[in-house]
């Protein structure tokens, strides 16, 4: 059969008039063959009511569980131990015991030393009881005490007595979302008083509810009921409700209410004024190292702290220029700001001589002002060479051990 | 129900989607891979199609993407009668006209050979516009282009294809 000749100017639209399409049709597989051959690739999705929420409304439940179950229970406790010793030490031997237990300490742990001296002692005798509180912000009372027990372990001859005097407890639940948050607010509320690698002071100066709820159980000792707590930076500003009275505190000032305080006697008010300050000043947050104080929450005049440039404490040119410092507080002891200032430079030509330092001077009154001494923070900053140029010095030594090396 | 929109609109478009895997793949068996294969993807994504009237071009677009994986795969393009394609589409014509060229006379079989031989990208416009009788609009939704740059590709096509079969034809715009 000769086979049709089309003339065309399209060969392509005069081709197609002879595609067979029904003859393509009866080729196709049906569509439910492929259906069914898809299937066997990818199911279709079973549509039951509650199946048809789709990753979006999943997604969404989910975060709204997250939101509002309580997931993580959080528990944050503040303890404080006081240690004491059976007998009386020498100042010397005293800041040799405090300063021993410091390079034990643990690093979760904040130390502070108080050393009394007898009364009616003759001038060359100058004994006295060193009293030791230990802070922490993770460990119970208990696991506090047996920390501070390996801490003084060889440290003293006398046998030491531990006993926990203040724990707060704190059990909170948070959804994942709010620990983050809370988590970012404290990073917000940061105190920068303290080097940021010392991050248990800076938890502690962070969480005023900790730190309120440690405050009564305090308080409570003496009696007193804590109404209200929080820590003020503006202080100057701060509005006082009523039973409140602000304490100028280093290193943040706090708003302590206290029940029916208005209506005591002016000298309870001062008491309760100066157990608030230094339960804060007593916990010692800074990185400085351990100082002696001649009674509960006076400070040396000073608290010394060497940083290198990156404002990382560097605790053995701390204790070092501390040590110097002890040494010529107790031959002339300073009188007013600029004679305290000259003796930190004294010491501090002494041990950093040749190297380049700079001070900075901040000054805070642990008590009500003028009513109590003032005490100044001092942050050394050693800026430029290594800290290996610090002159060799040593350390007060009663039994004449020779000296010791930093 | 979804399942069920979703089979009624490809019972509508199944030829339709066989014949462009037949186009693409030039093999039966290829051609159902290829379709069943696109199902497949189709229903996995069809709950993101929110305008189901433009189904039609939804699905053929997917499948051709498909089909340019795969090819992509494979490294480089495979010319569909290389492996036989040829016996299957057009070898179906239920006789073999010849068609007269202006300087000698063709078998409708060969002008589709030709066809084969164009590159995907102008072959496929080509035949969804002549042999499916599509709207440049409608090719253009398949091929994720503008109705203009259809019309430019199947220009294009045209013009290879006369130069494929040796032949002087008029090229229509």
């Amino acid at each position: 059969m000769m086979a049709p000749q089309i003339p065309s100017n399209d060969p392509l639209a005069a081709a197609r008039q002879h595609l067979d399409f029904e003859a393509l049709a009866k080729g196709a597989p049906s569509s439910k063959t492929i259906l069914f051959k898809a299937q066997t690739i990818v199911p279709m999705v079973p549509h039951k009511p509650w199946e048809r929420i789709g990753k979006a409304g999943a997604g969404l439940a989910v975060a709204l569980v997250l939101l509002f179950v309580p997931l993580i229970p959080t528990t944050t406790r503040l303890a404080m131990v006081k240690v004491q010793f059976e007998n009386t030490f020498t100042r010397d031997k005293a800041q040799e015991v405090a300063y021993d237990m410091a390079r034990n300490l643990p690093a979760q742990m904040l130390a502070s030393a108080e050393f009394a001296e007898a009364p009616g002692q003759a001038a060359d005798q100058h004994t006295g009881r060193l009293t030791l509180r230990l802070a922490s912000l993770r460990l119970s009372p208990e696991e506090l005490a047996e920390a501070s027990h390996d801490s003084l372990d060889g440290v003293a001859d006398a046998q030491p007595f531990i006993t926990p005097t203040t724990a707060a407890q704190q059990r909170t639940w948070q959804s994942i979302p709010q620990a983050i948050a809370t988590r970012l607010r404290k990073e917000d509320n940061k105190v920068s008083n303290f080097p940021p690698a010392n991050t248990l002071a800076n938890e502690i100066i962070g969480d005023s509810r900790m730190f309120g709820s440690a405050l009564a159980a305090h308080l409570a000792k003496s009696g007193q009921h804590l109404v209200s707590f929080a820590f003020v930076d503006d202080g100057a500003n701060a509005l006082q409700p009523a039973d409140s009275f602000l304490v100028p505190a280093w290193p943040r000032w706090m708003s302590v209410g206290v029940a029916d305080y208005d209506a005591l006697p002016r000298l309870q008010q001062q008491e309760i004024r100066t157990d608030a300050a230094s339960f804060l000043g007593g916990m010692l947050l800074t990185s400085s190292g351990i100082v002696l104080a001649d009674r509960p929450g006076q400070q040396l005049p000073v608290l010394l702290t060497v940083a290198d440039r990156n404002g990382n404490a560097d605790p053995v040119a701390t204790r070092m220029v501390q040590a110097e410092f002890g040494s010529l507080l107790a031959e002339k002891p300073p009188v007013g700001k600029f004679e305290t200032e000259s003796l930190v430079n004294t010491a501090l030509k002494s041990v950093l001589d040749g190297l380049d330092y700079k001070v900075d001077y901040r000054q805070y009154s642990v008590f009500e002002p003028g009513q109590a001494e003032d005490t100044y923070l001092a942050t050394i900053t050693i800026n430029g060479k290594r800290r290996t140029g610090l002159k060799e010095l040593s350390m007060p030594d009663d039994n004449g051990r020779g000296k010791e090396e930093f | 129900m979804r399942n069920a929109q979703f089979t009624q609109l490809y019972e509508e478009v199944h030829l339709r989607g066989w014949r462009l895997a037949l186009y693409l793949c030039g093999r039966h068996e290829d051609a159902e891979d290829l379709l069943a294969e696109a199902v497949a993807h189709a229903i996995r994504k069809f709950d993101k199609l929110r305008e189901t009237d433009k189904f039609s071009a939804w699905f053929l677009k997917l499948m051709r993407n498909l089909h340019i994986d795969h090819l992509r795969k494979r490294k480089r393009q495979l010319d569909v009668a290389d492996f036989g394609g040829d016996v299957m589409v057009w070898e179906r014509l239920n006789r073999y006209p010849m068609i007269s060229g202006p300087q000698r006379n063709l078998e409708a079989r060969e002008v589709f050979r030709a066809v084969d031989r164009l590159p995907e990208g102008l072959r496929t416009p080509l035949l969804l516009s002549t042999i499916e009788d599509m709207s440049l609009a409608e090719v253009g939704r398949v091929m994720g282009i503008r109705p203009g740059a259809v019309k430019v590709r199947i220009h294009r096509a045209r013009k290879k294809l006369a130069e494929l079969l040796g032949e002087d034809f008029e090229v229509p715009r």
